[in-house]
């Protein structure tokens, strides 16, 4: 564990950079609509993440001692908080952009805090409500699975941690179903909740019931958009996240190593949003299929057809939007970059954790070694290769912003209960 | 034209062995550009992985070099998942319609070597003669299939059963 003075500086700042913003605004009196401010906010709060993980740093300040899992979903949740398309105001945004990182990152050194993230999705889930941003049956949604959360954390045991995986794949799969800041603020946290529970029901009978159950609901999600209507609008990501708890629940040996890895598959579908963007969970796949064909005992054969089911879903998944009208911004470049830096040398990316990837990178070299060399020989032989439909697999088209500021009763005492819930939480000795 | 040096991207992991077998599976389902296809790929390729343990293309061309081709070596249904694996990447390929023969063998030889790999994939001896044999009949029944409109349906089905083979062999 590295802990310099710069590095709790810049702990501080990254944590606070996104409110600090909404207050300097408020103070010089600028137009909250101004997204310049919550820009600067959220993208000075991912450069600082970012540049802890890089640095090796792990700061103590306080109450706040992230490992390289928190700083990973911190700077993940700033990118994607930059990246989304349908925002909510810039208050609440950022407000629940600092409860996330302040919650993600609270811990002892080498003891990484679970009531924190729950705190955060708790108040998120407030905010959710609040904002009116996700439809009321939703919005009930993430605040039974924020309850589910508090109690199986208050519970503890093998029944306690399914609980709260359970309430995260629900947390994670409603918020990536609403899209927008929900899933930017919600995803990073929910997961590194259950990739921090999940490892305590690993070998048990619960965790071979947990994980076919989660599988089940991951195989569901993928073909759902096949059926059409409605079910169009569910990302892949959904359907990758409940695979990420799937491995997390480590039914069955060597599953757990892929889970980091799919973690940040899904962060980057999420973000991208096109049907290219799946290609950044290969990496975690890889692992994720090495472990399952290694495996042993019943769940490895429900596994195998749920993730065969699963396959078939998201190869013929539509997007729901047309590809034509994509544009490619500078954060999707931001983003694009590191999702390819993902996919060819998923071994430097440390605090992934997923060894066995050798075969897989010496395989990458050689194929793009071999891509590179057809498409020079194309190009001199007079064809011509053409990226451009690449940007538009990669990166879907907009959707406008639409902020409703009625008051809605329900939604103002679903805040209510999330609030008690979070201030219960705090009060817990696990904090 | 992105097509043509994905494909070439699948071959050099094909021929040589190297690589993991998720990547030629996602390599090779992109190169045939249609989903049914994709889906039969990794299929196929899954029931080696499933049947060999391993993911590693080279662990499974080694495993057969020691232990004999795996269209013909071990149980029934081992080797069943073997030439099923082989008929679906056969058939998930996606001929170009093209007048110049040298360009649609090129297109679909990644899908010939990887058929081969998956039966007669020993990377040493008398073997290597054996695949790359078996890489050349299979590119040549490829290009010489007609071309049915449930092609890549009967690859998925092929794919799956050989899949379902591998976890009873194992």
């Amino acid at each position: 564990m590295t802990s310099t003075s710069w590095a709790e500086v810049v702990l501080v700042v990254a944590v606070v950079a996104p409110l600090a913003s909404v207050v300097v605004a408020i103070a010089l009196a600028v137009p909250l609509d101004d997204e310049r401010w919550a820009v600067a906010g959220t993208s000075v709060a991912g450069l600082g993440s970012f540049t802890l993980l890089v640095a090796g740093q792990h700061p103590r300040v306080g109450r706040f001692a992230p490992d390289d899992l928190a700083l990973s979903a911190a700077a993940a949740t700033a990118l994607l908080t930059l990246g989304c398309r349908r925002t909510s105001p810039a208050a609440v945004r950022l407000t629940a952009v600092t409860v996330v990182l302040a919650g993600v990152m609270a811990g002892q050194p080498g003891r990484p805090s679970t009531v924190g993230p729950a705190v955060g999705l708790a108040v998120v889930a407030a905010l959710v409500a609040v904002a009116r941003e996700a439809p009321r049956a939703v919005v009930a949604g993430l605040g039974a699975a924020s309850i589910a959360v508090a109690w199986g954390l208050h519970v503890g045991g093998h029944g306690g941690a399914s609980a709260v995986v359970v309430g995260v794949a629900v947390l994670t799969v409603l918020s990536i179903t609403v899209g927008g800041s929900t899933a930017a603020v919600v995803v990073p946290t929910a997961l590194v909740l259950g990739l921090r529970v999940a490892p305590a029901v690993s070998g048990t009978s619960a965790a071979r019931t947990l994980a076919v159950a989660l599988a089940v609901l991951g195989a569901a999600l993928a073909v759902a958009p096949m059926i059409g209507g409605r079910l169009r609008s569910i990302p892949p990501s959904a359907a990758l996240a409940a695979w990420t708890l799937v491995a997390a629940s480590g039914a069955v040996d060597g599953t757990v190593e892929a889970a980091r890895a799919l973690a940040a598959g899904t962060a980057f579908d999420l973000l991208l949003g096109g049907p290219l963007a799946l290609v950044a969970a290969v990496p975690g796949a890889a692992v994720l299929a090495a472990a399952l064909s290694d495996g042993h005992g019943w769940p490895r054969a429900a596994l195998a057809p749920l993730a065969a089911i699963t396959l078939i879903g998201v190869v013929n998944a539509r997007p729901a939007r047309s590809p034509a009208a994509a544009r490619v911004r500078a954060v999707d470049g931001l983003a694009l970059g590191f999702a390819v830096w993902l996919v060819v040398r998923p071994t430097s990316w440390t605090w992934l954790h997923a060894p066995g990837l050798r075969a897989y990178t010496d395989g990458l070299v050689l194929a793009m070694a071999a891509g590179f060399a057809g498409a020079v020989s194309l190009a001199l032989l007079g064809g011509r290769v053409d990226l451009a439909p690449l940007g538009a697999l990669l990166v879907p088209g907009e959707r406008t912003a639409t902020h409703r500021r009625v008051i809605d009763w329900p939604s103002v005492a679903a805040a209510a209960l999330m609030g008690i819930v979070a201030v219960a939480l705090v009060r817990s000795a696990r904090l | 034209m992105v097509r043509a040096p994905i494909l070439l991207a699948a071959f050099a992991l094909a021929v040589t062995s190297r690589g993991d077998v998720v990547v030629l599976a996602v390599l090779l389902g992109f190169g045939a550009g249609v989903a049914d296809s994709g889906v039969a790929v990794a299929f196929a390729l899954s029931s080696a992985l499933v049947r060999w343990g391993s993911s590693s293309l080279a662990a499974i061309a080694g495993a057969q070099a020691v232990l004999g081709p795996a269209g013909w070596t071990g149980s029934a249904p081992a080797v069943a998942s073997a030439w099923f694996a082989a008929v679906a990447l056969v058939l998930a390929a996606a001929p170009r319609s093209t007048p110049r023969r040298v360009v649609a063998l090129a297109a679909v030889a990644p899908f010939g070597a990887a058929a081969a790999d998956v039966t007669m994939g020993s990377s040493a001896g008398a073997g290597l003669w054996l695949r790359v044999l078996a890489s050349v009949v299979a590119t040549v029944v490829i290009t010489l299939l007609p071309q049915w409109r449930t092609r890549s349906r009967i690859a998925v089905a092929a794919g799956l059963v050989a899949l379902v083979c591998a976890g009873f062999a194992r």
